[in-house]
């Protein structure tokens, strides 16, 4: 089956186009049968790896590859080419069936919106085609474009569904985002010129950084400076806002609040993701040199998105908020393992165990930065339907106007508790795994940026279980007697990821062997551009 | 078939007990349950059905301010499918308690398997590492589900099995009735589980899961009754709702440092694994130097002084009462506390023989210093449970104390061995009063309110004053031997500070329990001199709690007063470490240094006697003067360390917190904000060409991204290389 990933990335975008032509009355319906195929269809690129024995893939060698010519131009020395190439690794099929649950749990939470219910559900349906496509892509300009895509749905999804301030949220996210792309788009051309003007498919990419083409320095204003280090800073631009990384990041706690609930999801639960795709697909995937160099400040960038994010969060009023902020906390995790993996010395002597460049060590915070891309996905869209679930209940968010309500609300109280303790890493449940795979795989390499962020445990325990106590525990505030507990078609969507959570967080296994071969090799390339 | 003859191949099986029942309890039973309670209508319109008081909740129930029944409500009866799941988690921990019993008559030799002695010594010294799934590998670093069961692991197995077995049994009379029986159930079998967890880890991974399920589970239960009111300020009784958070993040603080020694450890070694961390590091040979192996214990010790509610970190412990009081019995004797001492006496090779003698000091020391501290605290609380929970406090100090001093880990362990069984029975003793009482609403876990109790409540006096009398180191009860041993260690190998501290709070820990006891159970007027019965100070008439409450009393008294004999010739030392013992055992009873350590007790009781019994020393002795005034104000208010640490939240963590908000706010939206007026401003200058559509901006960022690059490349001298 050589063209289903392009069936998956097309499937909803013809979907959108679908549910505009159908009559309203169909809308919710169709939406719903087309995101549950794709989400199948996701599976099936799981599945049926592992039932033929297949490898998952990586980087150099994608498993379901499709590639044809797009574009070709020719003009004199400059090949300019882009492919319409196709596959995944170990790296993106996670986030290629993340992306297909929540945008089938997204349609299924909006079963109850009214307004242009048939554009809304057409933009969520094409917001999947973009994400599809950026993960899917296996040529950096054709990334480029998916990349811009998603822009669009997301901005009017906002823009017309959102809260209050609905308007300045949209904005705010546009135009971050784009003028990162901008930097980010400088960075791919140079990446490709430097990587031989040939070809920009992720394979060649690949082929030619392990011969070391970027290196050398640049002459800027009479100063030298890093070629790789350029090329992964203008590259990163858009990844560290999409992340989002510190200071960048104060668009996204707007955007949240005053996104719909599935918007939220889709937001926290792939969007920001795609930024830390970015970042180690190609930033530290292309560019392993400037990736070194940057290591150690990436680390400490890290540190402050997490314990920047958790202070901000333990101070909010508003729900969503708050777990917006944890949402910036969290994705510092992601940027804690990146920098582990990519750092450029170890900083105790060589264990017994370890091999002299700590190879192992690296390979597990990279695996835990790419799970924790999952687990965050899963987890923080929990945590957004919980409050959607509320929000609709009440049609407030306000941490403190509610109070007592578990005597109310027993079935939301426990998912909802549920999802804050997989948040604040309880074992058992699928952050821990992620968390500690950062950390033990990060603190032989940058201990004290690993020991600041693991205080970030402590402060998320603080924050979110302190949120609990003062909306659903203790005596009922008698302004909420009337509240009913979730429905059931509120219910599901919860229990789908709680199941998904309990099972990476019991036998984390399965996904860390379909992460594994991708990482592997990924390190093992890295370390030879880098020790050369 | 193996399971019987060679047990402790599936001690798995102990752990898997309280899982299944919690499984079973939680998707089955409580379910049905659930369904088939009466409508909340249905309760409306029988009021008094519904309609009571809880035991611990200690708050009057205002109905208008309550706003409806709930889990914390007291009916008549326990509902069928609610005791069903009551029956069967309790089922699950006599099963459990069996066969850890079997699993350490293995260890006896009473087996015939292993045959060989060589092997049964092997399996008593070394223990067996079972491999339980894998999570995932990176080459040899190695992430492992895998239980360890050695002696050590035995001994917690049985102790965790046997208080929780009776707890269970108990919690079937105390929770009789209540709205959230078979979620209590639930919790407990979860809290059991963790525990087992904790205690069958053979690696740092796994034991650390235990770790924080153990968390968990006393988050949910001391959270049990999560819609109370607050009490009163005075009444001095904790409030459920923040008591459980408190627990959680008060732990996870410690645990903060146990994972920074972890990973220390991890790096330099390469391994979570205990056996070989024990006993196959060098630190010439790896990463690993003296100086990071005492850092690392110091920093998992940190893990030990928040689970174990050691200073600076107890603050959660007292707090902790605010759960159910069985789940302060099974907190305070067998889980969760006992798990700090656990870790340490776990890693025990690794702080006396890898890292330097440092680390070993800081647990001394910080035990030593916990134990008095606690104890002078004790003195002054007058709930019933506060007195008890910082005498828990105190005693883990002891344990901490004997951990140190020692060349193996049987000292420490053995005190923790006795203390569950006395201290478990001290929690339930004290459920025993409250349950008696719990018509006086507020103040029913109050000593001001009690008094003379023992005319009403002779089998819950008679048990807990073999408990007192083992708490306070009375030959030849159990905590006689255990503490014994600790203060005969420290003297005979040189902590003479230690050795003095603890001997003072020796005295202290008589005197404070035996006003405890007096105040419930003796007072003016009581028979033996105030000792038995006497004036009752409360309203209504106390009774007796039925047999399934006191029956678990009658079994615990048992190793309470009998436990301690298991030390006579190093018996249980030898058993503990699968060796000899190199200390030759000295008979207590022939020691002038137990002479004084017994005299130091009877002096404190005495002394209580006098004030609290005999009355002939009034009870403001020594408080009614200048110097004792402020000094019992202090100790009334824990040191203000609550206040101290309140305001290190308010002002420091929450103002750093407030402080990055509004940096965000103001400093980096300001100046984005300020760039889009300023670019705004430019815009209205080419107002014809902003069409407003996003496509175009596309257009122009892509032109100027072309722009930007042609630029760099200008710059890079691309073009004219």
């Amino acid at each position: 089956m050589n063209w289903l990933l392009s069936v998956i990335i097309f499937l909803p975008l013809v979907g959108g186009i679908l549910v505009l032509l159908l009559p309203e009355s169909w809308t919710r319906w169709t939406a719903a049968i087309i995101t549950l195929g794709v989400f199948a269809l996701t599976l099936w690129l799981y599945f049926g790896l592992v039932i033929t024995g297949a490898s998952f893939g990586t980087v150099a060698n994608p498993a379901w590859k499709e590639s044809y010519d797009w574009i070709n131009v020719n003009l004199g020395s400059f090949h300019f080419q882009i492919k319409y190439a196709l596959g995944t690794d170990g790296l993106s099929m996670p986030m290629i069936i993340l992306n297909g649950l929540l945008s089938f749990l997204a349609v299924v939470s909006s079963w109850h919106i009214e307004k242009r219910i048939k554009f809304y559900m057409a933009m969520i349906l094409v917001l999947e085609f973009g994400v599809m496509g950026v993960f899917a892509s296996f040529d950096l300009f054709l990334f480029f474009l998916f990349w811009e895509v998603e822009l669009i749905p997301m901005f009017l999804l906002i823009g017309i569904w959102g809260g209050a301030r609905r308007e300045y949220a949209a904005w705010k996210f546009l135009i971050y985002t784009f003028t990162a792309s901008a930097f980010t788009l400088a960075g791919i051309f140079l990446l490709y010129f430097q990587a031989g003007g040939f070809s920009a498919t992720f394979e060649y990419l690949s082929s030619q950084i392990a011969q070391s083409k970027i290196a050398g320095t640049l002459p800027f204003f009479g100063a030298a400076v890093s070629l790789p280090l350029v090329i992964f800073l203008l590259l990163f631009a858009a990844f560290a806002v999409k992340l989002p990384m510190w200071p960048l990041h104060t668009w996204l706690p707007d955007a949240h609040t005053e996104a719909p609930t599935a918007v939220s999801v889709l937001l926290a639960g792939v969007l920001l993701k795609m930024g830390a795709y970015g970042l180690i697909r190609i930033c530290l995937g292309f560019v392993p040199i400037g990736a070194t160099e940057f290591a150690a400040t990436l680390a400490i960038f890290a540190a402050i998105n997490v314990l920047w994010g958790a202070g901000a969060s333990m101070v909010q009023q508003d729900m969503k908020k708050m777990i917006a902020y944890s949402s910036v906390s969290h994705m510092g995790y992601v940027l804690l393992g990146v920098a582990g993996a990519a750092a450029a010395a170890g900083a105790f002597g060589a264990g017994t165990a370890s091999a002299a460049n700590l190879a192992e060590y690296r390979e597990a915070a990279l695996t835990g930065a790419a799970l924790q891309m999952f687990t965050h996905g899963t987890i923080t869209g929990m945590l957004f339907f919980c409050v959607g679930v509320l929000y609709d209940k009440a049609h407030i968010r306000d941490i403190d106007a509610f109070g007592g309500i578990a005597k109310r609300m027993p079935i939301l109280t426990v998912l909802f508790s549920i999802a804050c303790l997989a948040s604040l890493g309880l074992p058992g449940l699928s952050g821990f795994v992620s968390e500690y795979l950062v950390f033990t795989g990060t603190f032989a390499l940058l201990p004290i940026p690993t020991i600041l962020s693991v205080f970030g445990v402590v402060l998320t325990a603080g924050y979110l279980l302190w949120m609990l106590r003062r909306s659903f525990f203790g005596p009922l505030n008698m302004k909420w007697s009337g509240l009913t507990d979730a429905t059931a078609l509120q219910t599901f969507p919860l229990i789908a990821l709680t199941v998904v959570i309990f099972f990476v967080g019991i036998f984390p296994e399965p996904i860390i062997n379909l992460l594994g071969p991708s990482m592997h090799y990924m390190v093992v390339s890295m370390q030879q551009v880098v020790s050369r | 078939m193996d399971i019987f003859s060679n047990p402790v191949q599936y001690a798995w099986i102990v752990a898997a007990l309280p899982l299944a029942a919690m499984i079973v309890n939680f998707f089955g039973f409580r379910m049905l349950d659930v369904l088939t309670r009466p409508t909340e209508a249905a309760e409306q319109a029988n009021p008094d059905a519904a309609h009571g008081d809880s035991h611990d909740a200690a708050v009057t129930h205002d109905e208008e301010a309550h706003g409806g029944h709930g889990d914390d409500e007291h009916r008549d009866r326990t509902p069928f499918w609610a005791s069903v799941v009551g029956w069967i988690a309790f089922g699950a921990l006599v099963l459990a308690f069996a066969y850890s019993c079997v699993i350490g008559a293995q260890f006896l030799g009473w087996f015939g398997y292993p045959s060989n002695q060589h092997l049964l010594n092997e399996l008593q010294s070394k223990g067996v590492t079972f491999h339980i799934y894998n999570w995932f590998n990176f080459g040899p670093l190695v992430y492992n589900i895998d239980f360890h069961v050695d002696a050590l692991t035995v001994v917690m197995l049985v102790v965790v099995t046997a208080v929780s077995m009776l707890v269970h049994l108990y919690s079937m009379g105390y929770m009789a009735g209540d709205r959230g029986y078979s979620r209590f159930f639930i919790e407990l079998s979860l809290f059991t589980f963790s525990m087992l967890l904790l205690v069958l880890g053979a690696n740092f991974l796994t034991l650390f899961i235990g770790w924080e399920l153990v968390g968990l589970s006393s988050y949910l239960l001391i959270g049990y009754f999560f819609s109370q009111q607050q009490p009163p300020v005075d009444s001095e009784v904790p409030w459920a709702p923040p008591a459980q958070v408190k627990a959680f993040v008060t732990t996870r603080l410690g645990d903060f440092g146990f994972l920074i020694g972890i990973l220390l450890l991890w790096v330099t070694t390469g391994t979570f694994n205990f056996t070989d961390l024990n006993f196959n590091t060098k630190t010439s040979a790896t990463g690993l130097t003296v100086a990071l192996a005492t850092t690392a214990m110091i920093l998992v010790f940190c893990g030990a002084v928040g689970k174990s509610a050691q200073f600076p970190l107890h603050v959660w412990l007292p707090d902790a009462m605010a759960g159910p009081t069985p789940v302060s019995a099974l907190i305070h004797a067998a889980t969760m506390v006992a798990a700090g001492v656990y870790l340490v006496a776990r890693l025990f090779p690794l702080y006396a023989t890898v890292a330097g003698p440092e680390s070993l000091q800081v647990v001394g020391y910080v035990g030593t210093f916990t134990a008095i501290f606690a104890a002078t605290i004790a003195l002054t609380q007058t709930d019933i449970k506060g007195v008890l929970a910082y005498s828990t406090i105190s005693q883990l100090g002891y344990m901490f104390a004997g951990l140190a001093v020692a060349e193996t880990n049987y000292v420490g362990i053995f005190h923790l061995f006795t203390h569950a069984f006395f201290k478990a029975l001290l929690f339930l003793g004290a459920g025993s009063v409250i349950h008696a009482l719990h018509d006086n609403g507020i103040g029913a876990q109050n000593l001001r309110n009690m008094g003379g109790l023992a005319r009403w409540l002779p089998i819950t006096a008679f048990t807990m004053l073999m408990a007192n009398l083992a708490i306070s180191g009375i030959p030849p009860f159990s905590g006689f031997f255990s503490k014994d041993l600790i203060l005969a260690t420290a003297y005979e190998r040189g902590y003479l500070p230690i050795y003095y501290i603890l001997l003072f709070t020796a005295f202290l820990t008589a005197f404070y329990m035996f006003r405890l006891f007096f105040l419930a159970f003796g007072g003016r007027g009581g028979a033996l001199g105030g000792l038995w019965g006497g004036e009752y100070r409360g309203v209504g008439q106390p009774h007796e709690s039925p047999l399934v409450m006191t029956l678990p009393l009658m079994l615990l008294a048992i190793p309470t007063i009998f436990a301690g004999w298991l030390a006579w010739n190093n018996a249980f030392g030898e058993f503990l470490t699968g060796g000899e013992i190199t200390t030759p055992f000295v008979n207590p009873f022939g020691e002038p240094l137990t002479l004084v350590s017994t005299v130091v007790a009877l002096v404190g009781i005495a002394l209580a006697w006098a004030m609290y019994g005999l009355r002939i020393l009034p009870v403001n002795a020594f408080t009614a003067n200048p110097i004792g005034a402020p000094i019992y104000q202090l100790l009334k208010h824990h040191y203000y360390i609550d206040e101290l640490y309140a305001f290190i939240i308010k002002y420091v963590v929450m103002g750093l917190s407030q402080g990055a908000y509004l940096f965000d706010k103001y400093i980096i939206d300001g100046f984005v904000n300020g760039l889009a007026r300023f670019v705004r401003g430019l815009g209205s200058l080419t107002r014809r060409s902003e069409s407003g559509f996003v496509q175009n901006y596309g257009a122009v960022l892509f032109g100027g991204a072309l722009l930007l690059v042609i630029a760099v490349f200008f710059a890079a001298g691309v073009f004219t290389r």
